[in-house]
């Protein structure tokens, strides 16, 4: 991790990575330091229904029909949506790397049978399979993640197998097996950490569509029931769509700038772990 | 070698009226075999069987089963009809049996019934299909046609503000969610600018016949498949002006110019028909996302496609309904991808379909 400054210096020096970082690190502060700025359960009633945004100084962005403040509610939405988005790549991520580490290591009878069910999940639409996995085991947050995080790994595998193809025939590789080192040794200490950097870059992304992903079965009705999420705000504001649009605006307003954070910070991670493309 | 009194078919009867008989009668000769992508189709299979077995597994690994659920829906049930329905659902056999019998009734399309509407899931599915496909093929029509637009007049001025602008627009509409973009566009288009219908196939009882029922239904068309296609026509539109940049310097772009075609010709019939082949790739890898992106957009218009069937379903906890949508919808995209092949042949005729994997 002593290349941790570095990067960083870097990303924020890059043309897309930087606006990235800096409007990803101001989700992150609001889904920390929210609940002690604006303190309160965003479930409950704290003041009059429809209360447009700027109306009321206690409610700065306002209230929803039932009268819920809709900034606790925003503040409580980041820290649902970045939780899924992590957790659920942390599992996309560690299947996909099992996954194509297993089948670009072994090749073979292996990699087939692994690129087959790689290609099985990338056939499904993967929306309604995660429709699917929640509706049946009743909506939560550990589903929501859980199922994000299963539709989600196929790109993944499929780059860290071309990485793993890639390195293992590298005299370095070759070298250390000489040496008698077993597999699990080789692909940990040899191998994959030479073909991490782009799986950061992918997983910036897969985190941007896993936050989608989440919002989306949320204002399916497929949210965690006890938890307010921008999805959840999204859909129940939808009755009030004509006379208070906001209501559906400002979450999917935060909606974007979250993704478009992790987006523009998977383009400049791109960059900047790729030292090949940095020397040109 | 046959001699020359063969070739004349001097000494050979033949019948007359040889094309009438109906068991001369070959049509199998008319269809072009070596058309059909036979490895995809073969490729087919696995898919099928593995789509049928990762929904067993999902009824295996609910909570309850399929009678619980059932009964649940239908209040009290006394612990003797549930368990005369397990025995009908053939609940009580082992495992394996139960995943014979699930594939065998997925294998002859026998998608089960929904307890809630009271309609085989394979009927419900069937009716609610054509709108989904017209909505998918609207938004995908627009995509590559705007998207193929934005994409040349970026290449052409590639590093101005044309171009600039788009790549912004791009960043955007990659991070726009689908469902979010269409109540806005129901907001300003519908409620505040009152062009457009903000929800529906048609007007309910208008009852317009010909033209004026075309019109109806392409005023519902537009908001949903604008919305639909956002994303896509992004994609469309960095594939090809990334393609059209990378065949700037190409040989025969050079020739094209060196023999005195104007810019555009060399633009259109030159350098774009070369980049009309990556977005057909994206179209088949496209198939699946479009399908997902179509169930929300549906949910948002109240368009009665399959995506509203799954909102329906979810709504009414009708799970049967939703394995069966599913199951379906994966289908559709296999589908949708042996005809993306059979483009890419016409498109490129250099492509035999043995030669390109998923």
């Amino acid at each position: 991790m002593s290349a941790a400054p570095g990067l960083a210096r870097r990303l924020l020096a890059h043309r897309q990575g930087g606006p990235g970082l800096l409007l990803l690190l101001a989700v992150l502060l609001l889904a920390l330091f929210g609940p002690w700025l604006w303190p309160g359960d965003p479930w409950e009633m704290a003041a009059p229904p429809m209360l447009w945004p700027a109306e009321e100084a206690a409610n700065p962005l306002g209230s929803d029909v039932m009268g819920r403040d809709m900034l606790t509610g925003l503040v409580s939405g980041a820290r649902v949506s970045l939780l899924v988005g992590f957790v659920s790549t942390l599992i996309a991520a560690g299947l996909g790397i099992l996954v194509g580490a297993l089948g670009g290591f072994h090749g073979g009878r292996a990699d087939a049978a692994l690129m087959r069910v790689t290609e099985l999940f990338q056939t499904v639409p993967t929306f309604v399979l995660a429709v699917v996995l929640v509706a049946v085991f009743r909506p939560s947050v550990a589903t929501a993640v859980l199922a994000i995080g299963l539709v989600s790994w196929p790109a993944t595998a499929r780059l860290v197998r071309a990485q793993v193809l890639a390195l293992r025939g590298r005299d370095f590789v070759l070298a250390a097996e000489t040496f008698g080192m077993g597999t699990a040794r080789l692909l940990c200490t040899q191998i994959l950490p030479n073909a991490l950097p782009p799986v950061v870059a992918i997983s910036s992304l897969t985190i941007a569509h896993a936050i989608q992903t989440e919002a989306a079965l949320a204002f399916l009705g497929l949210g965690d029931p006890n938890v307010m999420s921008w999805g959840t705000m999204i859909g129940s504001g939808r009755e009030q769509l004509v006379e208070a649009w906001y209501i559906c605006g400002l979450p999917g307003l935060a909606l974007v700038v979250t993704v478009l954070a992790f987006n523009l910070l998977a383009e400049g991670l791109n960059d900047c772990l790729n030292p090949h493309l940095r020397r040109r | 070698m046959a001699g020359p009194g063969a070739l004349s078919g001097a000494g050979v009867r033949r019948p007359l009226f040889r094309a009438w008989l109906p068991w001369t009668w070959t049509p199998w000769r008319w269809i072009p075999w070596t058309w059909i992508p036979w490895g995809r189709l073969a490729q087919l299979a696995p898919v099928l069987f593995g789509i049928a077995t990762l929904n067993f597994l999902i009824l295996q690994l609910a909570p309850g089963d399929v009678v619980d659920v059932l009964s649940g829906e239908a209040g009290a049930a006394t612990p003797e009809t549930m368990a005369e329905l397990r025995r009908s659902f053939g609940l009580d056999q082992p495992l394996p049996v139960q995943y014979l019998r699930y594939l065998g009734h997925l294998a002859s399309f026998d998608l089960g019934h929904s307890y809630r509407l009271n309609m085989p899931v394979r009927e419900l599915i069937l009716t609610r299909l054509p709108p989904t496909l017209l909505l998918m093929l609207s938004a995908l029509v627009l995509a590559v046609s705007l998207g193929a637009l934005a994409g040349l007049l970026a290449a052409r001025h590639a590093g101005r503000w044309p171009d600039l602008l788009l790549s912004g627009l791009t960043l955007l509409s990659y991070a726009l969610p689908t469902f979010w973009l269409g109540l806005m566009a129901i907001v300003l288009f519908s409620a505040r600018l009152g062009w457009l219908p903000s929800g529906g196939m048609l007007t309910i009882g208008a009852g317009h016949a010909g033209l004026a029922w075309l019109r109806d239904l392409l005023a519902h068309l537009v908001l949903p498949a604008l919305t639909l296609s956002t994303f896509y026509l992004a994609v469309y539109a960095r594939l090809v002006r990334s393609a059209m940049l990378e065949l700037h310097g190409a040989d025969f772009i050079r020739t094209a110019r060196a023999k005195g075609a104007g810019e555009w010709r060399i633009t259109l019939r030159h350098a774009f028909r070369n980049a009309l082949l990556p977005m057909v790739t994206m179209a088949g890898y496209q198939a699946a996302s479009l399908l997902s992106g179509a169930v929300l957009v549906e949910t948002v218009f109240s368009w009665p496609g399959l995506g509203r069937l799954a909102y329906e379903a979810i709504r009414t906890r009708d799970l049967n309904l939703l394995l069966g949508i599913l199951f379906f919808s994966s289908i559709l995209v296999v589908i949708v991808n042996l005809g993306i092949d059979g483009l890419y042949r016409l498109v490129d005729p250099r492509v035999t379909t043995g030669a390109r994997r998923i």
